[in-house]
C-alpha cells in the first residue's frame, strides 16, 4: 500500500480583487467583489515509502500549497488526502507526529536563543528518547559541522547557517515523511552539499520519504529519481526523470561558433531553407548560434548538415541537463502532459 | 507534557536576553510605586479612612496591582497576531502540539521572568522602603488561589484578543481597547471600593474583575468572609470555563480557514 495517496485533490483561494491608487483602495473597504483563484486543480497521486520526489513547477504553480496540503495545516476544497493511514488535516496532532517540515522561507528556531534550546525543545515535543535524540545528532554532526553553530544564537547566524539548523531541526525526531519547501534558497554548494548528503543518508539509512520541491534542478539530480510537475495547480507530469531525458534525447540543442566574417543571417537562412520548421535558430547572448532540433529523428541529418557548412568554425552539442527538460515541460505543458502516449 | 514544560523553559529564558530591559523594568516600577505613595498621601490628607480603606490597605492594593500588572505582561496578543498576519503560525501547525496550550506555556514563562524582574522587586520596595505593611493570615491562601486563577484568565483573554486579529488583520487598536478596558474595568489604578454604584453594578457582570479585583480584594481585606470568598473564586472560575469554550471554537474556526500568508 502507497504511504500517500492524494485523490482528486483541489484547493480555491477566495481573494478580493483590489482596485488601484487611494480612491480604489477606499472602494475595496465596501466591496464585495471576490474572486477564487485554484492553486491545485484536481490532482492525484500516489508515492510509496522511501521515495524521494521532487515537486516541480513554476512560480505560482501550487507547490507550496500542496505541501501545505499534505502536511495537514490547510484544508481541502475538495478531494481526498491519506497519508500514513491518516486524515492529515483532521488527525493533525497524531499526523505531525510522524513527519518534519522545513519552508524554505520561515524559520521554527527560537530568534533569541541558542540553536540548541530549540533542538532540545523538539526533542520533548517530539518525545524523542536521550539514546535517540544522541545517535541522531552524531550523525549530524559526522555529515555537517553543526557542532560549530549549535551554541550561537539563532539571530546571529547567516542565512545558510541557519538553514542547515532548520533542516536539521526538522529530522531531529527521524520523521517517516520529510517535506522540504525550497530548502536550499540561498545557500552555497558547500552547504547545499552537505544537505544533500544528509536527506540521502536518512532516506537510505531509515528509508525517509521525501517530498522536495526546488528551482535548483541540481537538487533534483543530487536526490531525485522522480519528479512530479504542476503548472497551475495541474499535474502535467509525474514519473522517472531518466525517462523524460530519454524521449527528449532526439530533441538535443547543437551550438555553432561562425567564422568571423560570416553574417550569422547567411547561416539561419541556410538551416531554415533545409529544414523549415523542424528546427528553431537562434543567436545567443555569447555570439553562438543554438539550433534547436525540434522534430524527432533528424538530429543527426541536421547535425551532418551543420558540419558541412562553409560558415562555421566550431561545433559543439549540448547534454541534455534536467534544467532544459524540465525548461520545455514548462514551456510546453499541453505537448508533454501526462496524457501524451509519449509517456 | 514535557513538551509544555520546554515552552515553558524556553519562553523564560526568551526574556532574559534583554539585560537591560531588566533594569529599566525595575527603575520605572519602583519610580511609579514613588509617585503612587505621594499621589494617596496627598489623597489621605491624614484621614485614617477613605471610602472604607486605610492609607495601609490602599498601598497593598496599589503595590500589589503594580506587581500584577508587570506580572501579566506578556505580550502574547502581539505574538499571536504576528504569526497570524505574516503566516508564521505554520511552523507551530505543523508539530504535535496545541497551539493555545503552546501559547499558554510561553506566557507562563514570561510570567515566571516577569516575577523577578517586576513582581517581588515592586513588592519588596513597597514592604521595606514605603513601609507597607502586608496583611499575613488566611487571606494568602485565598490570594494564592485566586492569582492562579487569574494567571489562567488572564492568558485565555489575550489568547482571544489575539485571534481578532485573524479577522481585523491589526492587532494595534485591539490591544489599546483592551489595555483601557481592563485599567478601567479591572480596577487597576484605583479599587473598586471608589467607583459610584451604578459602574460597580457594570463590572461585576464583566470577567474583567475577576483578573485584578478579586485576588487584590484577598490581599487587602482579611475580613470578608468565607462566603464571599468562595464565591469570588466560583466566579473566577466560571469566566475561565465560558472563555475557554469561546477560544477553542474561535480557534477552531481561524484555524479552518487560515491561509497563511506570505507564501
Ligand atoms: N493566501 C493566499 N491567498 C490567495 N492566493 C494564494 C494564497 N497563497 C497562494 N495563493 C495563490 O495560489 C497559487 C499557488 O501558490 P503557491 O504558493 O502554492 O505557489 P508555488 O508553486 O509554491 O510558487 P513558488 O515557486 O513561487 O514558491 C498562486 O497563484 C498564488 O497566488
Ligand atoms: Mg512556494
Amino acid at each position: 500500500m502507497s504511504l500517500i495517496t492524494l485523490e482528486n485533490v483541489s484547493k480555491d483561494f477566495v481573494v478580493l480583487n483590489r482596485r488601484e491608487g487611494l480612491m480604489g483602495s477606499l472602494k475595496d473597504l465596501f466591496s464585495g467583489d471576490y474572486r477564487t483563484i485554484r492553486a491545485i486543480d484536481d490532482i492525484s497521486l500516489t508515492i510509496n515509502q522511501g521515495e524521494v520526489i521532487g515537486l516541480l513547477g513554476p512560480n505560482g504553480a501550487g507547490k507550496s500549497t500542496a505541501i501545505k496540503i499534505m502536511t495537514g495545516v490547510m484544508q481541502l476544497t475538495s478531494g481526498n488526502v491519506v497519508i500514513d493511514g491518516m486524515d492529515p488535516f483532521r488527525q493533525r496532532k497524531v499526523y505531525s507526529k510522524n513527519i518534519g517540515v522545513v519552508f524554505g522561507q520561515r524559520s521554527q528556531l527560537w530568534w533569541e536563543l541558542p540553536v540548541v534550546e530549540s533542538f532540545k525543545l523538539f526533542k520533548e515535543v517530539y518525545q524523542v528518547t536521550d539514546q535517540e535524540y544522541q545517535e541522531n545528532m552524531k550523525m549530524f554532526s559526522r555529515i555537517t559541522d553543526i557542532d560549530n553553530l549549535l551554541f550561537r544564537q539563532v539571530k546571529t547566524l547567516s542565512l545558510g547557517q541557519r538553514m542547515l539548523c532548520e533542516i536539521i531541526a526538522s529530522m531531529i525526531h527521524s520523521p517517516k515523511i520529510l517535506f522540504l519547501d525550497e530548502p536550499t534558497i540561498g545557500i552555497d554548494v558547500m552547504i547545499k552539499s552537505k544537505i544533500r548528503s544528509l536527506i540521502k543518508e536518512l532516506n537510505i539509512q531509515k528509508k525517509i520519504t521525501v517530498i522536495l520541491t526546488t528551482h535548483d534542478m541540481s537538487d533534483i539530480d543530487a536526490l531525485c529519481k522522480r519528479i512530479v510537475i504542476i503548472d497551475h495547480g495541474v499535474l502535467v507530469y509525474d514519473g522517472d526523470i531518466d525517462k523524460v531525458k530519454e524521449s527528449y534525447s532526439g530533441f538535443r540543442t547543437i551550438k555553432v561558433e561562425l567564422k568571423q566574417e560570416t553574417e550569422p543571417n547567411m547561416f539561419c537562412d541556410e538551416m531554415i531553407k533545409e529544414y523549415g520548421n523542424r528546427v528553431e535558430v537562434s543567436e545567443c547572448d555569447d555570439g553562438w548560434i543554438e539550433v534547436e532540433v525540434i522534430t524527432e529523428n533528424v538530429f543527426l541529418k541536421v547535425f551532418n548538415t551543420i558540419l558541412k557548412s562553409q560558415f562555421i568554425k566550431d561545433v559543439k552539442s549540448e547534454d541534455l541537463s534536467t534544467e532544459s527538460v524540465v525548461k520545455k515541460i514548462y514551456e510546453n505543458p499541453d505537448l508533454y502532459s501526462i496524457k501524451s502516449k509519449l509517456f | 507534557m514535557k513538551g509544555y514544560l520546554s515552552y515553558i523553559k524556553n519562553g523564560f529564558m526568551d526574556n532574559t536576553v534583554h539585560k537591560m530591559h531588566v533594569f529599566v523594568a525595575i527603575v520605572t516600577n519602583i519610580l511609579y510605586m514613588i509617585i503612587v505613595y505621594f499621589l494617596w498621601k496627598a489623597i489621605y490628607n491624614g484621614r485614617d479612612y477613605v471610602s472604607s480603606m486605610s492609607f495601609n490597605q490602599i498601598m497593598i492594593y496599589m503595590s500589589a496591582s503594580t506587581a500584577l500588572v508587570g506580572l501579566f505582561q506578556t505580550y502574547t496578543e502581539n505574538f499571536i497576531s504576528c504569526r497570524l498576519i505574516y503566516g508564521s503560525i505554520i511552523m507551530d501547525m505543523i508539530k504535535p502540539i496545541d497551539f493555545q496550550m503552546h501559547v499558554f506555556c510561553r506566557g507562563i514563562g514570561t510570567m515566571i521572568f516577569n516575577f523577578f524582574c517586576v513582581t517581588l522587586p515592586v513588592l519588596l520596595f513597597s514592604a521595606f522602603v514605603l513601609d507597607v505593611k502586608f496583611i499575613v493570615g488566611f487571606n494568602i491562601f485565598y490570594f494564592i488561589v485566586s492569582l492562579i486563577n487569574a494567571v489562567i484568565l488572564c492568558s485565555i483573554l489575550d489568547f482571544i484578543v489575539g485571534l481578532t486579529s485573524f479577522y481585523t488583520e491589526s492587532i494595534w487598536g485591539i490591544t489599546v481597547i483592551k489595555d483601557v478596558l481592563i485599567s478601567v474595568l479591572a480596577s487597576i489604578y484605583v479599587p473598586l471600593e471608589f467607583y459610584p454604584q451604578n459602574i460597580k453594578m457594570v463590572i461585576d457582570i464583566l470577567p474583567f474583575k475577576a483578573i485584578y479585583y478579586t485576588p487584590l480584594k484577598f490581599l487587602t481585606d482579611n475580613e470578608v468572609g468565607f462566603r464571599y470568598e468562595l464565591i469570588q473564586i466560583a466566579v473566577q472560575l466560571f469566566w475561565i470555563g465560558g472563555l475557554t469554550v469561546l477560544s477553542r471554537i474561535a480557534f477552531k474556526h481561524a484555524f479552518r480557514n487560515i491561509v497563511y500568508n506570505g507564501g
